[in-house]
């Protein structure tokens, strides 16, 4: 049960998000008293497209304007980060990356973090059990989650169980993500190995399934657009998608919907986390802790519509149904993702594409 | 009519109807993709859909008011010129170099300037953030810029050389056998004669440079996106209208270019 604390709380989010005061409250949880970093400036991703305008209006002008600081921003998803990060170090050309967890672990796997402490990150202490990794490596900033989402046209009865894809029904009508998608393949490929059985270490009974639903798929989709326009066209009629796409095309007016389901949700995280040998450790962590802020995620996570890691923020009333509360979900292991990837996308182009 | 004549005539108008046919088909697949994508700009409706419910020109006033497109659009548009005002000047200096003077490793030399068309631009982008990722010592915007340069030059390189191929060299011989010296020859005589294969290898430059995606990926400076990679990320997470938009004004930029450079070359001649 939710405390009176929390529904006031959400009233007043809920409150401002309708007066649209973008304003932030200068303190934060746990912020420590705002520095001054007397102009310094670090270079910072985002990724670009309306993400990246929330990014620019939620976290990097207020965080500038708060610290005296300059940001230089690239804008870079997951693949070109952990490129950039992987090519440049020793020198790095990043200070802070924000990336999803399947490049995240590659590089946190190749000691180019620098761990976060409670001391110099604060508000560690304020984030939900799963977005804290052992020894704080990085932190989850954000959670997405997996979803089926289905053409109002096309479906009448909508589906209730991920079970449902495997129905006759659907023949040559899903939408599955190729195992190339850096996140939503394995995300995929794991959540259908734990529903049959397996599990990110025993994932047989996921290629297994997967097998099984081959005549239903009509495309293995690689990329969000080919995904949106097959879905709204109602050339598919089915699809597994991510969280924050599926809020974006529905709000867009396209006939779509996301199919109710029963079974828990699949999660994964976006990732922050400050780089090896920056050169500006202390304005690289400031950094981080603004973005783990309870102001910073209720403003920003509720324009994107995705799920805070930090407990005590709080989702305006448009953002919150396409949200999944993570409290008490699990996450992958993505340390095992990244180890084992190239032996499943060996496996999936031989057993499955093929 | 015998039935000879009959198979000779249709014999004779079969191969033609099937090549124009074949033509036919080549061109649609080719065009096709692009009109969709023009004529879905004009639709009402939020989310990219063809065929269009209805008219409009509301993603385009979307267009102009979004500071960050036009901020990125313009980036795009001076890295273009520079890059293309750069390799022009290389590309052309280099193929008259080595059209005229006999040079023992010249195939070597041909060899690596067109090399970036036959290296995978990913490969190049990661090599290019290789190398310049252990030095501060170069600034972004000039990597940007060294980038473009590398990958435009190859078609300024070829279409020049290819423009001085089919130029009479005998004019320019008869202006240094009256006293010109070789320089005024060559920029009285030579230049003008292949200004239509320079002025074509600035558009192929032009266009590459405008379209640019892979290597920028890798080593796009802070602060502003090109065009093509602020639609890149942009689609990662929206697929509206405005997309459509913005590529139909890319199409019109490029299709602008290719325009211009047909009225003053053949380009038909440089390949």
């Amino acid at each position: 049960m939710r405390t009176a604390t929390i529904s006031r709380r959400q009233l007043l989010a809920a409150g401002a998000t309708t007066l649209a005061v973008p304003a932030l409250a200068r303190t934060a949880d746990a912020q420590p008293a705002a520095a001054d970093f007397k102009g310094e400036r670090m270079v910072v991703n985002s990724f670009g497209g309306p993400f990246g305008a929330a990014w620019k209006q939620h976290v990097v002008e207020p965080f500038q304007n708060t610290f005296n600081a300059q940001l230089a921003v690239v804008d870079a998803i997951t693949g070109e980060v952990t490129a950039k990060v992987l090519a440049s170090r020793g020198n790095p050309q990043l200070d802070v990356v924000i990336l999803g967890d399947s490049g995240a672990a590659i590089l946190a796997q190749q000691g180019l973090f620098e761990p976060l402490t409670e001391a110099t990150v604060p508000n560690l202490k304020e984030l939900i059990g799963i977005a804290r990794l052992p020894g704080d490596v990085y932190a989850e900033f954000l959670f997405a989650s997996e979803v089926l989402v289905y053409n109002k046209n096309q479906v009448k009865d909508p589906p209730t169980s991920w079970k449902d894809l495997y129905s006759p029904q659907y023949k040559q009508h899903i939408l599955i993500p190729d195992l190339g998608n850096s996140v939503s393949g394995p995300v995929f490929l794991v959540h259908q190995a734990e529903l049959n059985g397996g599990s990110v270490t025993n994932i047989d009974p996921g290629f297994e399934a997967l097998t099984r639903l081959k005549p239903n798929v009509i495309t293995y989709w690689t990329s969000m657009q080919q995904f949106a326009n097959m879905m709204s066209s109602g050339e598919a009629w089915l699809g597994v998608w991510s969280s924050d796409r599926a809020a974006a095309l529905i709000k867009s007016g396209a006939p779509v919907a996301l199919a109710p389901l029963q079974e828990k949700p699949a999660l994964f995280g976006n990732a922050i986390g400050v780089v090896k040998n920056t050169k500006h450790l202390k304005l690289a962590q400031s950094y981080t802790n603004f973005v783990l802020s309870t102001n910073v995620q209720s403003n920003f996570l509720s324009a994107v519509m995705l799920a805070p890691t930090n407990k005590n923020a709080v989702l305006s009333a448009a953002a919150k149904p396409f949200v999944v509360d993570p409290n008490g979900a699990d996450v992958i292991d993505w340390a095992t993702v990244a180890k084992e990837m190239p032996s499943w996308l060996d496996r999936w182009n031989r057993t499955i594409t093929q | 009519m015998d039935a000879l004549t009959r198979r000779v005539r249709v014999g004779r108008w079969l191969p033609g109807m099937a090549l124009r046919a074949c033509n036919t088909v080549i061109g649609v697949f080719l065009v096709a993709p692009i009109l969709i994508v023009m004529l879905s700009s004009f639709n009402p409706k939020q989310y990219f859909a063809f065929p269009p419910t209805g008219f409009t020109l509301r993603w385009y006033a979307a267009l102009a008011g979004n500071t960050e497109i036009v901020a990125a659009f313009l980036f795009s548009l001076k890295l273009a010129i520079l890059a293309t005002t750069i390799s022009t000047l290389l590309g052309t200096a280099m193929a008259v170099t080595l059209h005229r003077i006999r040079l023992l490793a010249a195939e070597t030399v041909r060899g690596v300037i067109v090399a970036p068309l036959v290296v995978p631009g990913v490969v190049l982008g990661i090599a290019l953030l290789l190398y310049f990722g252990q030095t501060d010592a170069v600034g972004p915007l000039v990597i940007l810029l060294g980038a473009h340069v590398c990958l435009t030059l190859p078609f300024v390189f070829r279409i020049v050389t290819a423009g001085l191929e089919s130029a009479d060299r005998s004019i320019e011989d008869s202006a240094m056998s009256l006293g010109a010296s070789r320089t005024v020859a060559v920029l009285t005589v030579t230049l003008p004669l292949i200004k239509g294969s320079i002025l074509a290898a600035a558009s192929f430059a032009f266009l590459t440079s405008f379209d640019e995606v892979v290597v920028t990926l890798f080593i796009a400076p802070p602060d502003t996106p090109t065009l093509p990679v602020y639609i890149f990320h942009y689609i990662q997470y929206n697929s509206d209208t405005l997309v459509a938009a913005a590529g139909t004004v890319m199409v019109l930029v490029g299709s602008l270019a290719a325009w211009l450079c047909s009225r003053k070359a053949s380009l038909g001649r440089l390949f």
